[in-house]
């Protein structure tokens, strides 16, 4: 007891002397303060991009930049005083990584840049207004899937597909969105989404379980619950060969028949240059929020060609020329 | 520890002042184990929520939405228990997981943001001094009111029947005291101040999600014991003080957990730093028998 009190004085004298001692480091010293709610590969991939897109720009610690990183354990009080310290102690640009992560940041500060990585609607989270000029202290990097363009390379894949099963964790917000665009983009092509909701990671087996034999096809959006349980899912896949899709590429090298599009340390690279940008001297509002995946100049193709023949799928050679990475 | 974040920590810790006096009143005085509280929480930050957000409701009629609904939530539980006989943290647990699907419900999908929104702390801005300043005195204001609310009412007629309910029920029972009642009540209560704190922590975070339970029953029973194990506790206000310096000194052991890293340590051992500090402070307490045990010596 008194000895943490004691460095809870300390470290409060510590702070007060910072405070009344003007800052003497030099102004080429840049600070990133970077927070995630819980630390899940996708999340950690993201983190590790921004870091990457950063480094691409010359922003590296070797160069002065000085890097803070917090998760909360899932957890949204400390997540709340993760977000007062990062604007206490001061940084030049916040980077916040899923929603709830995002909307703290925002709340805590109006001043400080905010770019945020991996929220997939940051519009309906009410973290910016538009993607164009979005004003304000906030932009960044939204994950949404390319939905159609998916679509259209799972019907390549399986060209009977009629129903496609989505399993998701209802309690993401990041999900509930990409559920909605793949029933909005699957209505027209005549294809049913069947959904099975898995609320935690060891629901994952039951839900996808459920699915068998009543669709043609399992997807896999990015959902940090479901994905956790991917080996899983592939499992069940190749034993009763249901083709398995995920929505982003690095779920391919995991044992999914194939994705389009985007994988993690992209998104996380993509809100890394906007990071840099800031840090160059321009605003966050004059900087427009963008989706991943309609930046990157082509398609990703990814697919792995021994998932493929244990789920049953012919891979024709039409897709096989256009694949970008092929696994196995 | 810059001052906002001191500020921030005090307000965090005030808030779940209000989830451990909710603690004390199920575990202390009524001597029942209610896990409802992880569904209560987010209860009460989706409902007020939904009525600030969709309805536009004032933020603090708002607020008292979501503590009738909080409310009701212990009502179920403690029925679960008194009426059918199930087993009171089954109850809680069954009505906890229900909570999960209800708060998506209410929320209309998993996470509702008030970014922007009018809330209870909106009045505070545009005054000389900081919103961040006032916004811990005006929820010390209100923790404090509650907790003097608390005591006077744990020494009515009700409040002293329901701590007798507690203490023992059998003899409680033989003085003409409604146990049944008395849990229905207290279960009840001790559910309206989370979800009073689940609105208000959703009014400062900027959002309502459906992950927002997590952890709750963990913070408020640590800080009710943290409280209880180092303060006097021999009066009902003495013991509600306790908790609330539980609350607040459990978010200052995360806060310096988050500081840690000076010590090598990594973002994700931020939990297991705030165990230890927790346990630090439970045995170093009784300062010379526990520092003595601590060092593996017998206490004198």
């Amino acid at each position: 007891m008194r000895g943490w009190v004691w460095t809870l004085r300390l470290s409060l004298i510590a702070t007060v002397a910072a405070l009344l001692v003007p800052a003497v480091a030099g102004a080429a010293e840049k600070k990133v303060a970077i927070s995630t709610i819980v630390e899940v590969p996708q999340l950690v991939e993201t983190k590790d991009g921004v870091l990457k897109g950063l480094a691409e720009k010359g922003y590296t610690p070797e160069t002065g930049l000085k890097v803070e990183y917090q998760q909360a354990n899932g957890n949204m009080p400390t997540q709340q005083q993760i977000a007062k310290k990062f604007v206490g102690e001061g940084a030049d640009v916040i980077v916040s990584i899923t929603t709830p992560t995002s909307q703290a940041m925002a709340a805590a500060t109006r001043d400080i840049p905010i770019v945020f990585a991996t929220v997939t609607d940051p519009v309906k989270a009410k973290l910016i207004t538009q993607y164009k000029h979005p004003g304000g202290n906030i932009t960044g990097v939204s994950d949404a899937a390319p939905i159609a363009e998916q679509l259209k390379l799972f019907r390549e894949l399986v060209p009977n597909l009629k129903k496609i099963g989505f399993v998701y964790n209802p309690g993401l917000d990041s999900s509930k969105a990409t559920l909605g665009w793949m029933q909005e983009q699957t209505k027209p092509l005549g294809i049913e989404v069947v959904e099975s909701p898995a609320p935690t990671t060891n629901e994952v087996i039951p839900a996808a379980r459920k699915l068998v034999g009543k669709v043609d096809a399992i997807y896999v959006p990015n959902d940090t619950t479901v994905v956790a349980a991917l080996e899983t899912i592939v499992k069940i896949g190749q034993e009763t060969k249901t083709p398995v899709f995920t929505g982003e590429t690095r779920g391919v090298e995991r044992g999914a028949v194939a994705s389009l599009g985007l994988n993690y340390t992209e998104v996380g690279r993509l809100a890394g240059h906007m990071v840099a940008e800031i840090l160059g001297g321009k605003k966050p509002g004059d900087i427009d929020a963008i989706i991943a995946y309609k930046k990157l100049p082509t398609f990703n193709v990814v697919l792995n060609k021994k998932s493929a023949e244990a789920m049953g799928v012919k891979i024709p050679d039409a897709v096989l020329k256009r694949a970008t990475k092929v696994v196995n | 520890m810059s001052l906002y974040e001191f500020l921030g920590t005090v307000e965090v810790g005030l808030i779940f002042g209000l989830v451990a006096l909710g603690a004390f009143l199920s575990f202390k005085v009524l001597d029942f184990p209610d896990l409802t509280v992880e569904g209560s929480f987010p209860l009460g930050a989706a409902v007020a929520a939904l009525l600030i957000a969709t309805f536009h409701w004032p933020p603090w009629a708002a607020t008292f939405g979501a503590i009738a609904a909080g409310f009701g939530a212990g009502l179920i539980t403690a029925l679960l228990n008194v009426r059918f006989g199930i087993l009171h943290i089954l109850a809680g647990i069954l009505v906890a997981i229900a909570l999960y699907s209800i708060n998506l419900r209410i929320m209309s999908g998993p996470n509702l943001p008030l970014l922007g929104a009018q809330t209870v702390f909106t009045p505070l801005q545009g005054w000389s001094v900081p919103a961040y300043m006032l916004s811990p005195i005006m929820l010390g204001i209100i923790v404090l009111l509650v907790k003097a609310a608390l005591d006077l009412f744990l020494h009515t007629g009700i409040g002293i029947s329901m701590r007798a309910a507690g203490a023992n029920p059998a003899m409680a029972a033989a003085n003409g005291v409604d146990v049944a009642r008395m849990k229905l009540i207290g279960i009840g209560m001790a559910n309206a101040l989370t979800a009073f704190a689940g609105a208000l922590f959703a009014q400062i975070f900027g959002a309502a999600d459906a992950y927002m339970g997590i952890g709750v029953i963990i913070i408020g029973l640590a800080s009710v014991i943290v409280g209880m194990s180092i303060l006097p506790t021999r009066t009902i206000m003495q013991a509600t003080f306790a908790c609330l310096v539980g609350a607040l000194l459990y978010r200052f052991a995360i806060a310096l957990a988050l500081q840690a890293d000076f010590l090598g340590l990594q973002a994700s051992d931020v939990q297991l730093v705030t165990a230890v500090l927790v346990i630090l402070t439970l045995v170093s307490q009784n300062s010379r028998s526990g520092v003595a045990r601590l060092l593996g010596r017998r206490p004198q």
